[in-house]
């Protein structure tokens, strides 16, 4: 059935398998099939990208779980695979199942690996991942709508061309939800007008038709009826364009509709609906519009439309999406460095989720870190203090430029080095001055990373990586070594907030010092004595960008971390044993996991 | 009113992309391609404007406008009592009475139509311009291509602009204006937005692409803008249609069927006649009925069996 769209309903894939030999760096590893859609069947058909994909070029085993409505293409694919002797018998497993089962397969001791594909439904995930967040890696949902900010300067004309051509056919890589449109005052009205003209002409009819513009629904997706009747109720306009005679097949249809003057608070912006359903909201002005567009939730990009350069280019440096397109909407090409959606991963992090790195085996640490003892654990007020102060240190030491941020860690080296301040409790201190070595190591590492300008088809992309906000790190026992974690943290723009043991909290103050007194804003680094076991817990009931969990006993449990964008189990061997170098890869680890990648598409006019 | 061009915004890219999906549309096929292909036909104007246009040829011209397509195609397609000719006969202003006597004894009422204003630079003084528009109503002509002065638009001045096709209007007095924008020469496509509201404005019954003169002619990115504009002006004032003409640089019969699909898309269904929509081409005529021919008989006429204009 090659015109049964995928995307909008679960998917789960598990790696039975880890395997051998691949620990070096995955550059060698063949990286064609990440990209792009292995399974385009008709481009007029939102399809979603096939999940077993992507494990297996790097060497997994991959065992595809799917619901029934969405397995003949997976089925299919599975009986292709094995024709001619393309991939070896079991390499790719193809389930059909109800989604109870993924329990039963997360819990299976040789799942290493657990990625979500699918509209983003976080108490299915939640409910199948259970807890602890320290079982199988887990990879986050990708997709989500598009969001285009149409400022006063824009091309009205073209952006309503491309948005309506968006919402007909939405890419591969974003086949949910339609388009969030967040017009300036100035030219909602004349947007919307031609918005209307152009969605009163689109085609309907048989997606394996060339003609068609806008395909059926995929199968087992409800009619977005409910948001619409919704949206109505509430008194908005909604325009519908009228069904034309429809082909047969079964196919279910929904007309092009856009809702205007819609509000955060209705359904249809809260959470994305399959079909071509376009949603129109006035703003006042750039500055408003990253503000709206930062609190929609499952945004995967967003495009920003303005002939005014500075303006444009401020407006798009602040969205939070990954993905970001100038007077552009869906240019996408594997070349151009951002794979998008709401797990926002690139090339090189997305496949660095399915090797095994050099670091999963710790080295020796002679002594523990401190005796067993157990403290209280940070009260929530504490806590949600802390976090408050560093989410609001955090725009300002991130957006600073990287020189400063340099410069204030090679003052704290300075610092550290000069011996300031007395040891307290015990703790070891920074004798071997590696410690001193990390800060200034990152320093010039965040002197030197700028991002790249990608080539990509139309124009250049800018990729670049910027930091996540605010992090929370949940230091256990055995981790000796976590404090080396901070100066990368630090170093690429973040905030962080630490619960350490009482063994670490000494040297970890005493880092501290040496950063405010080399320049660091008060609530960029917070460090807070508590007890392991539940901190991780407490620390992402405060909401951080990010959570680290660092020890064996770190740990969290998912329902708390659900609304934890990334949570990270660090490797107790990723900074090596103390005095000597980490591994070969561990510095591109943490820049990956301190950072999330942004891609900003330029596209350049020809003659 | 110059607050409706002062806030035009166009991005090239995007509208060359959009340029680019429109090249991908499939084209019809069978009985819709031959229908689209006469419809195409009665839209066009046939166009000579060489230095060595005589009485002679002009006359040729005249009797091919009459007959564009062959009688016993139109017979095969049944379509041969409609009337189908073409939509005007496009010629220099000294030759308009030949072309007027021609059809007039063909007994034809095919209007015919004659470039002035400095045809085809425009780097005449204005008088001179307005004497030629009236002689050439005086000949006869019924409808007038007259050409702008680019410079006024390099240099940003849209009174001068807007005051010069008004003056050009009102010495074509009954007959119908075309205005040529000459877009190949006008820089950028903001520029071309903004000349084809001034134009309009200003009483043009048409807005044309180009001359056929310059190194770029009728493009589908020009196209789009012009006629998003088109549509920009029929909003704001209610009711004005007005007509697009692309000029200069359509040879195949693939090509006009684009144009009206683009149309379409773009203007509407309302805009694909004659009144409000023409093609200014010459050999374009020989490639459509070639293509007529292929549909009746199954295989491409040698050159001498399709009359030449």
């Amino acid at each position: 059935c090659p015109n049964v769209p995928l995307g909008g309903v679960p998917s789960v894939l598990g790696c039975p398998r880890v395997p051998v030999g691949v620990s070096q760096p995955f550059w060698g590893v063949p990286m064609s099939l990440w990209a792009v859609p292995a399974v385009f069947v008709c481009p007029r058909v939102p399809v979603g990208r096939v999940p077993a994909v992507p494990g297996v070029p790097a060497g997994n085993t991959a065992l595809v779980l799917s619901p029934p409505a969405a397995a003949p293409p997976l089925l299919l694919l599975g009986e292709l695979s094995g024709e001619g002797a393309a991939l070896p018998p079991g390499v790719l497993n193809v389930l059909v199942a109800p989604p109870g089962l993924c329990r039963a397969l997360r819990a299976h001791p040789e799942v290493t690996s657990v990625t979500f594909l699918g509209a983003p439904q976080e108490e299915l995930q939640a409910a199948v991942w259970g807890s602890p967040c320290r079982g199988p890696r887990l990879g986050g949902p990708r997709g989500g709508r598009v969001v285009v900010i149409v400022l006063d300067s824009a091309d009205v004309d073209s952006a309503a061309a491309a948005i309506a051509a968006t919402a007909a056919a939405p890419p591969a890589l974003f086949p949910w939800g339609g388009c969030v449109v967040l017009a300036q005052d100035a030219v909602a009205a004349a947007l919307e007008r031609r918005l209307r003209a152009r969605l009163g002409g689109l085609r309907l009819g048989d997606p394996l038709d060339p003609k068609t513009e806008v395909g059926p629904l995929p199968p087992g997706t409800p009619l977005p009826e409910g948001v619409v009747r919704e949206a109505q109720e509430e008194g908005a306009q909604v325009f519908q364009a009228p069904l034309p005679p429809l082909p047969e097949g079964g196919h279910r249809f929904y007309p092009p509709t856009l809702i205007s003057g819609a509000a955060p608070t209705w359904r249809c912006l809260r959470e994305p609906a399959p079909g071509p359903l376009l949603v129109l909201l006035p703003v006042r002005g750039p500055a408003e519009a990253v503000a709206v567009a930062s609190a929609l939730p499952h945004t995967a990009a967003a495009a920003v439309w303005a002939q005014d350069v500075t303006v444009a280019l401020d407006t798009a440096d602040r969205l939070p999406q990954g993905l970001v397109w100038l007077n552009a909407l869906d240019l996408l090409d594997p070349s151009g460095g951002c794979a998008g959606g709401a797990a926002d991963t690139d090339l090189d992090e997305a496949l660095r989720e399915f090797g095994c790195p050099p670091w999963e085996q710790p080295p020796k640490v002679d002594e523990p870190l401190s005796p067993l003892v157990t403290v209280d654990d940070p009260g929530d007020p504490e806590l949600a203090q802390a976090v408050a102060a560093a989410r609001g240190a955090a725009p300002g030491w991130g957006r600073l430029p990287a020189a400063s941020r340099a410069r204030v860690l090679r003052g704290a080296s300075a610092v550290l080095g000069g011996g300031h301040g007395t040891p307290e409790d015990g703790d070891t201190g920074d004798t071997d001055g590696s410690l001193q070595r990390a800060l200034l190591r990152w320093a010039a590492h965040v002197e030197r990373a700028g991002g790249a300008v990608q080539e990509v088809p139309g124009g250049r992309a800018l990729v670049t990586r910027r930091p996540h906000g605010v992090l929370g790190v949940a230091w256990g026992w055995p981790c000796p070594l976590a404090l080396e974690l901070l100066p990368p943290a630090l170093a690429l723009g973040n905030c962080v907030v630490v619960v350490a043991p009482p063994g670490g909290v000494g040297p970890a103050q005493r880092l501290r010092k040496a950063l405010v007194a080399a320049g660091l804003p008060g609530g960029a680094l917070a460090v807070l004595p508590g007890n392991s076991r539940r901190s991780g817990c407490h620390l992402a009931r405060q909401h951080p960008d990010g959570l680290w969990l660092c020890g064996g006993d770190a740990d969290c449990d998912w329902a708390s971390a659900v609304s934890v964008p990334r949570v990270w189990g660090v490797p107790a061997g990723l900074l090596g044993a103390p005095g000597q170098d980490p591994p070969p890869g561990a510095e591109r680890e943490l820049e990956l996991r301190c950072t999330r990648p942004r891609c900003l598409w330029l596209p350049l006019g020809g003659p | 009113e110059l607050g409706w061009i002062s806030k035009v915004y166009v991005n090239r890219p995007a509208v060359v992309r959009h340029a680019e999906q429109i090249k991908k549309w499939k084209t019809v096929k069978g009985n819709w391609q031959a229908a689209w292909l006469l419809k195409a036909v009665t839209c066009i104007d046939l166009t000579t404007l060489s230095g060595d246009d005589t009485p002679s040829n002009v006359q040729r011209l005249c009797f091919k406008a009459k007959q564009p397509i062959r009688e016993d195609l139109l017979k095969a397609l049944d379509m041969h009592d409609k009337g189908i000719t073409v939509g005007a006969v496009c010629v220099y202003p000294a030759r308009v009475s030949d072309a007027v006597n021609t059809l007039k004894a063909a007994g034809c009422n095919i209007p015919v139509a004659s470039v002035a204003a400095g045809f085809p630079s425009g780097q005449t003084p204005l008088e001179t311009k307005l004497a030629e528009i009236r002689l050439a109503v005086e000949y006869g002509a019924r409808e007038i291509d007259i050409v702008i002065s680019r410079s006024l638009v390099l240099a940003g001045q849209w009174e001068g602009l807007y005051e010069e096709i008004r003056l050009c209007r009102a010495a074509c007095g009954e007959a119908h204006m075309k205005t040529i924008l000459a877009t190949g020469e006008l820089g950028s496509l903001a520029n071309v937005y903004k000349a084809s509201m001034i134009a309009m404005m200003a009483g043009s019954d048409f807005i044309k692409t180009s001359t056929g003169k310059e190194v770029e002619n009728a493009t589908f990115p020009v196209g789009i803008v012009m006629m998003r504009a088109i549509k920009e002006y029929y909003w704001q004032t209610g009711y004005k249609v007005v007509g697009f003409k692309p000029a200069g640089g359509i040879r195949t019969a693939k090509e006009a069927i684009t144009w009206l699909m683009l149309v379409k898309e773009e203007l509407g269904v309302e805009w694909l006649t004659p009144e409000l929509f023409r093609l200014g081409a010459s050999s374009l005529l020989g490639d459509i009925e070639q293509q007529i021919f292929y549909h009746v008989t199954g295989s491409y006429a040698p050159q001498h069996e399709l009359a030449m204009a």
